[in-house]
């Protein structure tokens, strides 16, 4: 079972940087954003399971012979009022960063998700307010509103009173195609619930700020969540609309008005695989969508096996 | 003026372009079209009071009510929590294009220097 616990921690050390590394910097992403946004989820998953993982294989290895018989007889001897029978002091090590580290996982994920709710909940109830409703019907029973702001934005507000939010200057800047384009691009937001995907990664990055690959992780699936968008929007609108409304939007042709260096990475990458045509490359799908369950899959199998066959 | 929604906004316009505080009473003469109920109207008031977006006088009555912020100091906010770069804002909405370019980031911080504040200094 040591053995088992040094894997674990040696597939979490690995999913904790060198892998999110190779996965941020990869090229293929483009290809079958979906796929590699599952792959992420199941970097992620893996990473944090794996962490978790090891520790409770270290503690309860004096226990049993295989993962969940020691934590039965842990749990036994809890019940039994007698915890700390069968273990030595480097389990109740092992156990206390384990138990800690789930918990400070669960807790940091509750409280983003709170902070988040109100902070979106306070800046919708200013917006409804504020700005003007958008004058004319739009598909797919979205809300938009207009911000009176020569500034250029346009965002959305996702959850069960989702907005999208456009400034003036935006609507007065794009012509009919374009404004289409933004609309169905964070109406595609709006209705894959991509603020959903997001979250966990958040949370993760405020759990665990010092770890580089959760903000390689972040920043990835925030790059991966635009492209699904821009899909949806150019099955819509056609590629021209789209990429004008980010080339206008994103001050593209202007090198005067350049974005952060980070933003104009990501803003190339979108406007690039939109102008190369369709991307939905299958087999690419398939092969990573398999890696990502195989990568939450195998570890928890290997765990949990040796109990189911004994 | 149809919905709550409608009413809401219509009060925070009579509000905004009001040059001091006002009563319940001269809110309602400020709606346009046929005036609703001044009990409508106190409802909406003490809506947008527990919203922050009004402030109510204390002490004697007809409490008087007025604008916490200008119409532009609240537009100016949304835009720069819209443009801002914290992780809270990656969780809370989801931009079209990045964050905002260097001269758009300087653009608003013009603006919102001119503009009083809630102590009715700039900046």
């Amino acid at each position: 079972m040591l053995l088992g616990a040094l894997g674990l921690a040696g597939l979490a050390v690995l999913l904790a940087w060198p892998a999110p590394r190779l996965l941020a910097h990869a090229g293929w992403p483009r290809d079958a954003p979906v796929a590699a946004l599952l792959l992420w989820q199941a970097v992620g998953l893996a990473g944090g399971l794996a962490a978790i993982g090891a520790g409770l294989l270290v503690a309860v290895e004096p226990l049993g012979p295989s993962l969940p018989q020691g934590l039965t007889r842990l749990a036994g001897d809890v019940l039994a009022g007698h915890p700390g029978r069968n273990l030595q002091p480097a389990s109740w090590v092992a156990l206390a960063l384990s138990v800690g580290l789930a918990l400070r996982l669960l807790l940091v994920l509750v409280s983003q998700t709170v902070r988040t709710l109100r902070l979106r909940h306070r800046h919708r109830t200013v917006v409804d307010l504020v700005a003007d409703p958008w004058p004319e019907m739009l598909p797919d029973m979205l809300s938009a509103r207009v911000l009176a702001h020569s500034g250029q934005v346009a965002y959305c507000l996702p959850g069960r009173q989702a907005r999208v939010v456009l400034s003036r200057g935006t609507v007065e800047r794009l012509s009919g195609e374009r404004l289409a384009a933004v609309l169905a691009h964070e109406g595609a937001h709006l209705r894959q619930r991509h603020d959903l995907v997001v979250l966990p990664f958040v949370a993760l990055r405020a759990t665990f700020p010092f770890l580089p690959g959760v903000r390689l992780a972040q920043d990835s699936v925030a790059e991966l969540v635009e492209m699904m968008a821009d899909d949806a929007a150019v099955r819509r609108c056609g590629p021209a609309a789209v990429c004008g409304a980010l080339t206008e939007l994103g001050g593209a042709t202007s090198p005067a008005a350049g974005l952060l260096p980070g933003d104009t990475v990501a803003l190339d990458h979108r406007l690039a695989r939109m102008r190369c045509g369709n991307r939905d490359d299958r087999i690419l799908s398939t092969v990573v969508a398999g890696t990502a369950v195989a990568l939450v899959a195998v570890p928890t199998l290997a765990l949990v096996l040796p109990a189911l066959l004994s | 003026m149809t919905s709550l929604g409608d009413l809401e906004r219509a009060v925070m316009d009579v509000l905004w372009v009001a040059e001091g505080p006002l009563s319940a009473k001269d809110v309602s003469a400020g709606l346009p079209g046929r005036e609703p109920a001044i009990t409508t109207v106190l409802t909406v008031l003490t809506r947008l009071t527990r919203k922050k977006m009004v402030l109510r006088s204390t002490g004697e009555r007809p409490h008087l009510y007025r604008s916490s912020l200008s119409r532009e100091e609240h537009t100016a906010r949304l835009m720069r929590e819209a443009l801002a770069d914290s992780p809270d804002t990656v969780a809370v909405l989801s931009r079209f294009v990045g964050g905002a370019s260097a001269q758009q980031v300087a653009a608003l911080r013009r603006v919102l220097d001119d503009l009083p504040g809630p102590d009715g200094r700039a900046g």
